[in-house]
């Protein structure tokens, strides 16, 4: 054990919390403003509310269909999820073991190289084409995720599985177990930490993200997600903004609470895969 | 292998069937999608469809107001997917582009379009002689003022540029704010500036000249003092124009803290809005140098039909006559406090009133921003805030000779 | 050695890059090869018709003032934040690593920024610019803030950098407390026998073991950093003039604004070519550091 130094470990604490006061400074006033009248705002822009008044919430909830955007966002990121776990590290452990060959080097630089390629480029012709084949709808934006989840996922899983020994599956191999097998029951058992990261890293992007959705979904209201929601709550009740940080507040209160109850979970989580023990 | 496709299977028909579970209607009920983009008459229009679903019952009407609607309409656009139907404002370059492009239904001979007033229909025709478009209502920009302060004080409304002048020294010597200013959104300085080119120059006759490559912006020593006037207004304007949005400075002159607000009447919906309690009205921005003072004028919102399936053009030309009647039409400009493009409808806000009758007498101009080059509105924009911030006149008008479109070199 | 694949099993590992190479390929590099087509034209993004101009769009571009003004600020604001980013999760990594007392909540807390979306975190600071910084201004009557600092041309880069670090901190952060995990304590409690400094502890000991953490916080900044797009079109928009106009905010206005996508689409994969070459001198060095340490 190290030894404890008093002044330092005051300095410590008093410097790690004034840290995370700025960090928590614009979810108090999120918080505080979505529970005042607008003239308490007024009077105090910082001050806690005088009473609880939950009016503003009740008012977002009657003039949208939150719950039903609420559904949306858990649909859309769930399924891509889902197909990125399925698809992601078999496509990785394909090329890992056939680095020699021309055709797994190339689609995988193919694929690397598509994280640095901004989504300006491809974003007309890209929804030019789904409008063509009829994707603008929810499978489409699911299938639009998954396919940008194969940049950083084939990176990262493919770093993840150079560092796991071929032995193990050598063995399997000798067994008689195919290629398929071996996959599932050795090597994706391994994966697991990394499959964690991927999971944070691109659940709280596709969670948040609000340039997909927008261009896919626009026709119908009724499939949009949580922040296309809050957007446009703000766009319209822009003189009252206790009513637009109510809405902030609810649409961010699905990520805080999962976040309070499993936030030893997604920290891990985040650096599961990118510490190679 | 198998297993993976099963899997995938499963997987896809379960994304499928989530999201087929949206409504099904019966076969004699046609949903048409209502591409709604001016914000200040979203609650309007829900008024106006309310109405218009209770006399069809065979057509339903989708309101999508969207954020980013322009940049939404463009993808929807380039993927060949037009809006059933649309508001959209007729000097745009994107509704030009658009409707040259065949994206929108002709209107030349359609009796949709017969409600509309003949000689508006004349301002928004195309190069190629047609015309895509209801108008619904015209703007037109002045001076918001607060009526409860300028009685107060006992403050008379300006006539000429140095009476205008005096009375902000007036009330900034009572340690109040004349002016507000919102520069943090861009625009609403490009909409001072394209005003002011007609109104204090004769800016259609430089940009007719600079197109033709026989003048220069920077020679002009007329378009020199009027971007020198923003930095000279600014010296009456709140604390920090720079810091304030167009939203934020509607709430500050809906509460009072400032006298006066130079914006266009479509802010009207708005500062009622913020304050529904507000007394005010508007006078318009006499002009400089012995000029006429006049008002430019534009067609604010109109209505278009997607060139799609016949049966969705006839029920979108439905929805646009009902909306262009003159019942419609009143109720419109009444709420919007804008006069109307429609035959029919009488004028009667009190707030725009003093304004409006200027472009009712003739004394007023056509926006200019039609006679820039295509992107010259939001270049425009730019070229001034920039201008506010570093005074750099050189580089502002270098930025005017591509506005105007100066045949490059 | 691996043991030589039977041409059953090739074609079992080839089946298992096609589900990625249909997506990918189609709506990937298909949309990519169009975009690098359409900035060789003059396309407007909605017409049906459009003429092919060659390199005319990447001509145009080392001629327009706002181009090169755009690609200034990108570098200048990528180079401030890989800087503050990484000292910062350094500092507070250490800070969190130490022996403290409420570690998970203060873990806890520096994490959150990470999960809350863009669109909120620029429309919550835009409300707190205006109403709640001015007020802090009159109350201490620090001049300088009374304004909203979006407004001031001078100070809204560092605003808008602000913004970013307070929301981009938090995965580095945590990439480099993981990687202090890694540091076996026996090594720090020998260096502490043999009396080293703190700062030659860390320099000698404990930085060896991050520098894997720390070269991906490094790449993954530099990227953000340069594209960067939503924090300012929510907070700016690219203003007051062309004062926060980044790349990315330029390839808007110039796509949907003023409606010359083909040159919007010549400047986007300029961009891509900026960073590319970026992260591939950067990957290298830092590979050849890597292997220098070790």
């Amino acid at each position: 054990m190290r030894q404890r130094n008093p002044t330092g470990d005051i300095l410590l604490h008093l410097l790690l919390t004034a840290g995370a006061v700025t960090i928590l400074i614009p979810l108090y006033i999120t918080i505080v403003t979505a529970l005042k009248t607008p003239s308490e705002s007024a009077a105090s822009f910082f001050a806690l509310p005088g009473s609880l008044y939950l009016d503003n919430f009740a008012a977002v909830l009657g003039k949208s269909h939150y719950f039903r955007f609420f559904l949306n966002s858990i649909t859309i990121t769930a399924v891509s999820l889902l197909g990125e776990i399925l698809l992601v590290p078999l496509f990785s452990y394909a090329v890992v073991r056939n680095m020699d060959r021309f055709y797994f080097k190339v689609i995988f630089m193919l694929t690397v190289f598509g994280i640095f390629v901004p989504f300006q480029v491809v974003m007309l012709p890209t929804i030019k084409l789904f409008s063509r084949m009829g994707l603008l709808s929810f499978p489409g934006l699911i299938l639009l995720y998954l396919t940008y989840t194969f940049k950083k996922g084939a990176f990262l899983f493919v770093g993840y599985l150079r560092s796991i020994p071929l032995e193990l599956e050598e063995s399997a191999y000798m067994d008689g177990c195919s290629v398929f097998k071996t996959y599932l029951f050795i090597i994706f058992p391994l994966l697991k930490p990394m499959i964690a990261t991927m999971i944070v890293i691109d659940g709280l992007w596709i969670w948040n993200d609000f340039l997909l959705p927008l261009l896919v979904l626009n026709k119908n209201h009724l499939q949009w997600t949580l922040p296309l929601f809050q957007f446009q709550f703000k766009n319209q009740y822009t003189f009252d903004f206790n009513l637009a940080f109510a809405s902030f507040l609810l649409s961010m209160a699905p990520m805080i609470i999962l976040y309070i109850f499993m936030q030893k979970y997604i920290i891990s989580g985040i650096t599961k895969g990118a510490i190679k023990g | 292998m198998k297993r993976i496709g099963v899997v995938m299977l499963v997987l896809f028909t379960g994304a499928a069937l989530l999201w087929s579970g949206g409504t099904q209607e019966s076969d004699d009920v046609i949903t048409l999608e209502f591409f709604q983009q001016k914000r200040e008459v979203v609650d309007l229009f829900d008024e106006i469809i309310a109405r218009f679903e209770a006399q069809n019952p065979d057509i339903r009407i989708e309101q999508v107001h969207i954020a980013d609607a322009g940049q939404v309409l463009t993808s929807r656009l380039a993927s060949n997917d037009v809006p059933d139907v649309l508001t959209h404002w007729p000097n745009n370059v994107d509704y030009i582009e658009a409707a040259l492009e065949g994206y929108f239904v002709d209107l030349s001979e359609d009796p949709a379009a017969e409600g509309a007033l003949e000689s508006i229909i004349e301002s928004i025709r195309l190069s190629n002689g047609r015309n895509y478009a209801v108008p619904i209502s015209i703007n037109t920009q002045g001076v918001f003022y607060n009526k409860d302060l300028f009685a107060q004080h006992d403050l008379q409304i300006p006539q000429t540029w140095d009476e205008f002048i005096a009375l902000c020294d007036q009330i900034q010597a009572m340690g109040e704010t004349p002016l507000i200013f919102p520069d943090k959104d861009a625009w609403t300085i490009g909409q001072q500036l394209r005003m002011l080119l007609a109104l204090d120059m004769d800016g259609y006759a430089l940009i007719d000249a600079v197109k033709a490559g026989k003048a220069d912006a920077a020679d002009s020593q007329e378009l020199k003092e009027l971007a020198q006037k923003f930095i000279y207004l600014r010296t009456y304007g709140q604390q920090d124009p720079l810091g304030t949005s167009y939203d934020q400075g509607i709430f500050e002159f809906a509460k009072g803290n400032s006298f006066m607000f130079w914006q266009g009447i479509w802010a009207i919906p708005s500062i009622n809005k913020a304050n529904p309690e507000l007394s005010y009205s508007m006078f318009a921005l006499p002009a400089e140098h012995g000029r006429k003072t006049r008002v430019e004028y534009g067609v604010d919102l109109a209505l278009v039909i997607g060139n799609k399936d016949q049966r969705t053009i006839d029920a979108a030309r439905k929805f646009v006559s009902f909306v262009a009647s003159p019942e419609i039409g009143q109720l419109y400009a009444d709420t919007d406090g804008s006069p109307s493009a429609l035959k029919g409808v009488t004028f009667n806000s009190d707030v725009s009133g003093p304004v409006v009758a200027y472009v009712q007498a003739g004394d007023s101009f056509r926006n200019i921003r039609h006679k820039y080059a295509p992107g010259g509105s939001s270049r425009s924009n730019t070229a001034i805030q920039q201008y506010i911030i570093d005074k750099d006149m050189d580089n502002f008008l270098n930025e005017m000779n591509m506005i105007f479109g100066r045949p490059q070199q | 050695m691996a043991r030589r694949k039977t041409p059953a099993e090739r074609l079992t590992y080839t089946t298992f890059t096609l589900p990625a190479v249909v997506l990918y390929g189609l709506f990937f590099m298909v949309p990519l090869l169009l975009g690098i087509y359409y900035s060789m034209t003059d396309w407007n993004g909605i017409s049906q018709s459009y003429d092919f101009i060659d390199l005319e769009n990447y001509r145009n571009l080392f001629s327009d003032n706002r181009v090169l003004n755009s690609f200034a600020f990108s570098l200048r604001y990528a180079l401030y934040l890989v800087l503050i980013i990484n000292v910062l999760a350094l500092i507070i990594g250490l800070m969190l690593n130490a022996n403290i007392r409420a570690k998970n909540l203060f873990r806890a807390i520096y994490f959150f920024p990470a999960i809350i979306s863009l669109v909120v975190v620029g429309l919550v600071f835009d409300q707190i610019f205006y109403h709640a910084v001015p007020r802090i201004g009159d109350l201490f009557s620090i001049a300088f803030l009374q304004r909203n600092l979006m407004g001031n041309p001078e100070a809204v880069f560092w605003v808008v950098l602000f913004v970013s670090v307070w929301r981009e901190c938090a995965v580095p952060t945590v990439l480099i407390l993981a990687g202090l995990q890694t540091v076996p304590s026996e090594l720090i409690e020998a260096s502490i026998l043999d009396g080293a400094g703190s700062f030659m502890q860390f320099r000698k000991i404990v930085f060896p073991f991050l520098i894997p953490v720390f070269s991906m916080n490094l790449v993954l900044t530099v990227k953000s950093g340069i594209m960067v797009f939503d924090i300012i079109k929510g907070m700016t928009g690219g203003g007051p003039g062309t004062a926060t106009e980044s790349i990315g905010i330029l390839i808007y206005k110039k796509g949907f604004e003023e409606m010359r996508f083909g040159f919007a689409s010549a400047l986007s994969l300029s961009l891509f070519l900026l960073i590319a070459v970026i992260s591939i001198l950067q990957i290298t060095v830092l590979r050849t550091k890597e292997a220098g340490q070790l």
